[in-house]
């Protein structure tokens, strides 16, 4: 990571080409603890829902190294969301929107969040491309990520949390494009990565066994980039 | 005056509306020793335990007892296995009958 962050940093200081903008991806995540444990509560009788997809945004840093060498740098925050909501009663809500002259109506939906689940994870990439054909510059490769994640329950009453730390990894196809755009005066240029992402880190907090939070799964990504 | 008068009157109204609304959760609340009840439909070996929101059980409560079909109560104390209180949070209480999990109840415990 730190050999990456420096490479990156001589790449600006020597001129060669390198860019930087925001990222944000889509995944299908594992999270096979959190659907074990959905499932549990189901049976509870709770009708608690998780979502399917793990959203992700991205601060990205590109530069190349060589003709056929791309590097990237990056710090991303993904989320995962579960939640057990219950309607208000469709009576009472009408008598608000009556008694409020409608105004209850713009606030958001009826839907009281009564347990919510937030997955959490802070990934710090670094990652090596090999460039198979220029404009669009097609690359593929991969490479390891510092993995930050918590865990945390919200109930009416109570709301506990687990954090810990572990590696991933992600490997992928990406696509460069120059859009022609320019902003600030410097040219915009287009990505997007397909791949899949290794991302699974056990809670090693008092009390959570061997409870794993795991963002692991295919990902589409896309990002806006400024060519400095 | 007697518009604003309406108006802020509906609005308290329908602030003790939703407060009265429905609060019955499927979920129990715990701030003390706990009675869960739970029906056998057969008799056999029965095994109860608590876990709290991670999977990790904290508490056996019965271990391979023969209990007969029927209603039957267990009781927790909200402590665990080393008589520590394990925390605020969201528990489950699972009984198993002949290895397969029968009942969930699902428990907010906040005894803090």
């Amino acid at each position: 990571m730190t050999v990456l962050v420096s490479i990156l940093s001589l790449m600006v200081l020597q001129g060669s080409s390198f860019r930087i903008g925001f990222t944000f991806d889509g995944s299908y995540p594992a999270m096979s603890d959190e659907r074990d444990y959905s499932d549990l509560l189901n049976e509870g009788d709770l009708d608690f829902k998780l979502d399917d997809v793990t959203w992700t945004g991205g601060l990205e840093a590109l530069g190349d190294v060589s003709e056929k060498l791309r590097l990237r740098g990056s710090v991303s925050v993904s989320n995962f969301h579960g939640t057990y909501e219950e309607n208000y009663n469709p009576l009472s809500y009408a008598l608000i929107g009556i008694f409020t002259c409608g105004l209850a109506f713009l606030f958001g939906s009826p839907d009281n969040e009564v347990i919510s689940l937030e997955d959490e994870s802070l990934n710090i990439e670094a990652a090596a491309y090999y460039k198979l054909a220029e404009s669009p510059a097609v690359s593929i490769g991969g490479g390891p990520s510092i993995v930050m994640v918590s865990r945390t329950i919200d109930t009416p009453e109570t709301e506990s949390s687990a954090k810990a730390t572990g590696m991933g990894f992600n490997a992928g196809i990406r696509i460069d494009q120059e859009s022609g755009f320019r902003f600030l005066g410097l040219p915009l240029v287009l990505g997007a990565e397909a791949g899949y992402r290794y991302c699974n880190v056990k809670l090693d907090e008092e009390y959570t066994g061997d409870f794993s939070v795991d963002f692991s799964g295919p990902y589409i990504k896309v990002g806006t980039y400024l060519n400095l | 005056m007697k518009r604003w008068i309406i108006v802020i009157t509906g609005i308290v109204f329908s602030l003790l509306l939703t407060s009265c609304d429905s609060t019955s959760y499927p979920f129990m609340t715990a701030i003390d020793t706990v009675d869960i009840d739970y029906t056998l439909d057969s008799s056999g070996t029965v095994d109860v335990t608590v876990e709290n929101s991670y999977m990790t059980e904290v508490r056996t409560l019965i271990s391979s007892e023969e209990q007969e079909a029927g209603l039957h109560t267990v009781t927790w104390d909200l402590l665990d296995d080393e008589g520590e209180y394990p925390g605020d949070g969201l528990y489950t209480v699972e009984v198993f009958l002949n290895g397969d999990r029968v009942f969930v109840q699902i428990l907010e415990v906040n005894r803090q």
